[in-house]
């Protein structure tokens, strides 16, 4: 491949002005890259503390963005989600390019894994076609130099014609030459430069479709002729409504491609610009000495392996589940307890006893029980799950468990918001967003409503565990599992669309940064207690009234043909049933409450609490999950689960008092 | 109104307007041995499906999509005339009702095969009429029989590819055809999985679990499935 014919650098048309317009107040910076590249150690070298999420109007996955002032310049920097390529209209392909071309950001910094130059490269190169100022950080390069790859960041830049940072983000080299050295080729591109880099047999056909294009389209020159020649329905509507002569003459040049190469033409496309990728890389990059196993891969082919890889996992979950229990136990009754013995304090601060239980249940009780589920169980949780992602663990952990996922009708991935779904719902259910598609995601989401949760184990634990026996809760659990399996399988086949199956990179294994972990569980953390407080307290103030109002025994009564007719349970379950929605051990709590007596053993019988445990892990996310469902998946499909989990529940509980009845 | 009636109209229409005048209802009614009043209901039908262009008292003339239907069948039925006295040694009198009853049952693609075995006739069998040129892409027929060639030799080559399931551990092989929707060949196109790439299993879990490939200098794991999908030689 001849590189003088290849690689041209191209100045763009003077319509300039019109394509991007430069502020000159902010200037804002896209980190655009592959996942796994450490961007987002880079993000945090670059912003420091000063990190706010932003929600890009439109989108419900929220974009990090963070500012700095950097040599009297104002910069406000986003993270992009991690992308291959921005040219199919899927995910976050869609959603880095609709950010590019709609905020049009004054600087590109595309970081680049040096340990994969390749791959990376042909990201690099498909944004160089977008006329935005681009500086490329070399990333890992340490990483590199212990593989013993050594890269000419000399040669790299020259061949790309765009400035090139060697860099390591977790050691801090190279952060302030990226700003430093992006800043001055923003300054000297008044002018649009677009560069674009095909092989000679796909260059002539894009110089030849590019000649067709009218000026001034709104699109980059070049970017713009391959989409038309791909076929991008939603850019063609655009163009060939103003000039409709041009769509025959693209789209036979299109046929006569696919014709020749025997391919379909975004494959041919993405091929060529692997190929030139390939022979970049190849050109600036040379390996010094042997290649051996590595540590790292040994390590790799021992969690991976068909048994060592299963028991590490298993012997993995079981402490971590342990030491969580243990930990969060102790500081969240340690809190409860605390908060507890202010109580008849504050109570008494009002003149009204019962309107000083009014705010409390209402406004107190609603933010301590977030905070006693979010500080003790949760945020270990997060740093510990935070851990093994940056480690790369997680990857292994969904490539060992793919094959027993696959039997229920999800994927490798799953794992991780299933396991999650143990400790809370809410971040399981945020967590199922790293699912590819939609389909999988309402799947996975699904399916974690029906993990039970921490609060649920209380009650399981607290009821069946301490009255009926230990071997009812592990027949719970599994009875559980099965019904998820079960249920998530049915769902499976019901939804429409193709299902989708594993394809995941295998991102290398490394030592986690403690700031990336910090940040990551910090973030978590935020966007659960935004989503829980609020609804705690508005449901907590509801709850609290109707006991204000003396209206529970009326409540009780009316829901008594489900709870007593078809569940077998005492009448006054039903509210405590309905004060389950607010969080699920609160059923614990209050069915002392209600029964008059410490011994629940006196009021219930074995059937019943396992019947009541069991309606209590299936009936309904608690009122923060129902949240978190509905921002993730809308109030239609968040109603839909809802509803059905609670017939669902009724329909189980009844059926499983009518057997249990029979037998015990 | 069902396929065959509806061209049987559009041929009966076309041989009827071979002067370029527009069809009188009457003529069709005989020719076709209808009742006149039938023949108006469907004209109808047809030009709301706009297949004609009826005008009560002038007559019918067809659309450029009627003339492509017309067209089609008239070529189907003078290759499946020739075919019925040349191959199978008909005799010419029943040639033209066989073909009737067959050249609507005639895929498109059995019509492409046929014209190819015939050595691409330029008359029907009586010689007396053309048969009109078929819709491929194609410059000629030696282009057409060249393009079957290239199929064979593709299917033949299809054939002895294999999933990339049936590697073993460290074996290389090239992707040479990826089956599936769009959004999955997309996606494994853009994480670098193209035709003409260069992959090597690195580890196949058992139990119909994931398998681990490298590809373009990166390790990818792939569900079951989606690798069964993938073609490699």
């Amino acid at each position: 491949m001849g590189c003088e014919s290849c690689a041209g650098a191209v100045r763009g048309k003077s319509d300039a002005s019109n394509y991007r317009k430069s502020s000159a107040e902010t200037i804002t910076v896209a980190l655009v890259g592959n996942p796994n590249v450490g961007k987002s150690v880079i993000f945090n070298q670059l912003t420091g503390a000063h990190q706010i999420i932003g929600n890009w109007p439109g989108k419900t996955v929220g974009l990090l963005s963070g500012k700095l002032i950097f040599e009297g310049h104002d910069l406000d920097i986003i993270d992009l989600p991690g992308t291959y390529s921005i040219s199919s209209d899927i995910g976050e392909e869609r959603e880095v390019r609709e950010f590019l071309l709609g905020r049009k950001p004054d600087l590109i910094i595309n970081v680049v894994d040096s340990t994969s130059l390749e791959r990376n490269l042909a990201l690099t190169i498909e944004l160089l076609m977008l006329g935005i100022p681009i500086v490329v950080c070399l990333n890992q390069i340490d990483r590199a130099e212990k593989q013993g790859l050594v890269i000419d960041s000399d040669n790299l830049e020259e061949e790309l014609g765009v400035p090139v940072v060697p860099s390591s983000g977790l050691r801090g080299i190279g952060i302030t030459d990226l700003l430093k050295i992006g800043l001055t080729s923003l300054g000297s591109d008044e002018e649009k430069i677009e560069r674009r880099y095909h092989t000679p047999r796909i260059a002539s056909q894009l110089d030849s479709v590019k000649e067709m294009l009218p000026r001034n389209a709104g699109y980059p020159s070049y970017w713009l002729a391959e989409r038309l020649l791909v076929g991008d329905t939603e850019i063609e509507d655009n163009i060939y409504s103003a000039t409709p002569a041009i769509r025959n003459a693209i789209s036979e040049i299109r046929s006569a491609l696919e014709r020749e190469m025997e391919d379909g033409i975004s494959s041919i496309l993405l091929s060529d610009r692997f190929a030139v990728a390939a022979t970049i890389a190849s050109r600036a990059s040379q390996y010094s000495g042997k290649q051996e196993v590595t540590k790292e891969e040994k390590l790799h082919n021992l969690l991976t392996h068909r048994v060592f890889g299963l028991l590490i996992l298993m012997g993995l979950s079981i402490s971590v589940f342990y030491a969580l229990f243990t930990f969060g136990d102790f500081f969240a009754t340690m809190m409860i307890d605390a908060s507890e013995s202010f109580r008849p304090d504050f109570i008494g601060r009002f003149g009204d006893p019962d309107f000083g239980e009014f705010i409390w249940s209402g406004l107190i009780g609603g933010t301590v029980s977030v905070l006693s589920i979010a500080l003790p169980y949760l945020i270990p949780f997060f740093i510990l799950l935070a851990v093994l992602e940056d480690t790369g663990y997680i990857a292994r952990v969904a490539f060992i468990m793919d094959s027993i996922l696959h039997r229920i009708g999800l994927h490798g991935k799953a794992f991780i918001p299933m396991i999650l779904g143990y400790s809370c719902n809410v971040p399981a259910c945020m967590g199922c967003r790293i699912m590819e598609t939609d389909r999988e995601r309402l799947l996975s989401i699904f399916a974690v409503t029906l993990v039970p949760c921490a609060a649920t184990s209380i009650v399981i634990f607290g009821l069946v565990g301490t009255y009926v026996g230990f071997v009812w809760v592990v027949a719970l659990y599994a009875f559980n599992l099965a019904l998820i399996a079960l249920l998530t399988r049915l769902a499976y086949s019901v939804l429409p669309g193709d299902p989708a199956g594993l394809i995941m990179e295998m991102p290398p294994l490394r030592r986690p940064s403690l700031e990336v972990v910090l940040k990551q569980s910090w973030h978590r953390v935020k966007d659960f207690i935004y989503i829980a407080i609020p609804l705690l307290i508005i449901v907590g103030l509801f709850l609290a009234s109707l006991q204000y109002l003396d209206l529970l025994d009326y409540i009780s009564d009316g829901m008594s043909p489900v709870t007593v007719t078809w569940l077998g349970l005492p009448a006054v379950t039903g509210i405590v049933l309905i004060s389950g929605i607010l969080r699920k051990e609160l059923t614990l709590l209050l069915l002392g409450t209600v029964a008059l007596t410490s011994d629940l053993g006196e009021f219930m019988t074995d059937v019943q609490m396992i019947v009541f445990s069991l309606v209590v892990m299936l009936y309904i996310p608690c009122v923060a999950t129902v949240g978190a469902l509905v921002k993730e998946i809308g109030l239609k499909r968040a109603t839909a689960i809802t509803l059905f989990e609670i017939g669902f529940a009724i329909l189980v509980g009844g059926v499983a008092f009518r057997i249990l009845s029979g037998v015990m | 109104m069902k396929k065959e009636v509806v061209e049987q109209y559009l041929k009966t229409i076309l041989s009827l307007s071979e002067d370029g005048k527009p069809v009188k209802t009457t003529e069709l009614s005989k020719k076709m041995e209808l009742a006149p009043a039938t023949v108006t209901e469907s004209l109808q039908k047809l030009a709301s499906d706009g297949l004609v262009k009826y005008e009560p008292y002038h007559g019918t003339t067809l659309t450029e999509e009627g003339l492509v239907i017309a067209t089609k069948i008239r070529r189907k039925h003078r290759l499946l005339e020739r075919f019925l006295s040349d191959m199978l040694g008909l005799e010419s009198s029943k040639v033209h009702e066989q073909a009737c009853e067959m050249e609507h049952k005639l895929s498109d693609e059995a019509e492409v095969a046929l014209c190819r075995i015939l050595n691409h006739p330029d008359t029907c069998s009586d010689d007396s009429q053309s048969i009109p040129p078929c819709g491929l892409d194609v410059k000629s027929c030696v282009e057409c029989k060249d393009q079957a060639l290239a199929d064979i030799v593709k299917q033949k080559e299809r054939k002895s590819l294999k999933p990339l399931t049936e590697l073993g551990a460290g074996e290389k092989a090239t992707i040479q055809f990826i089956r599936g929707g769009r959004s999955i060949v997309q996606r494994l196109n853009s994480m670098g999985l193209t035709k003409g790439a260069q992959i090597s299993l690195q580890k196949s879990s058992p139990f119909s679990g994931p398998v681990e490939i490298s590809v373009r200098g990166c390790k990818v794991a792939l569900g079951r499935g989606v690798a069964k999908k993938i073609f490699v030689q």
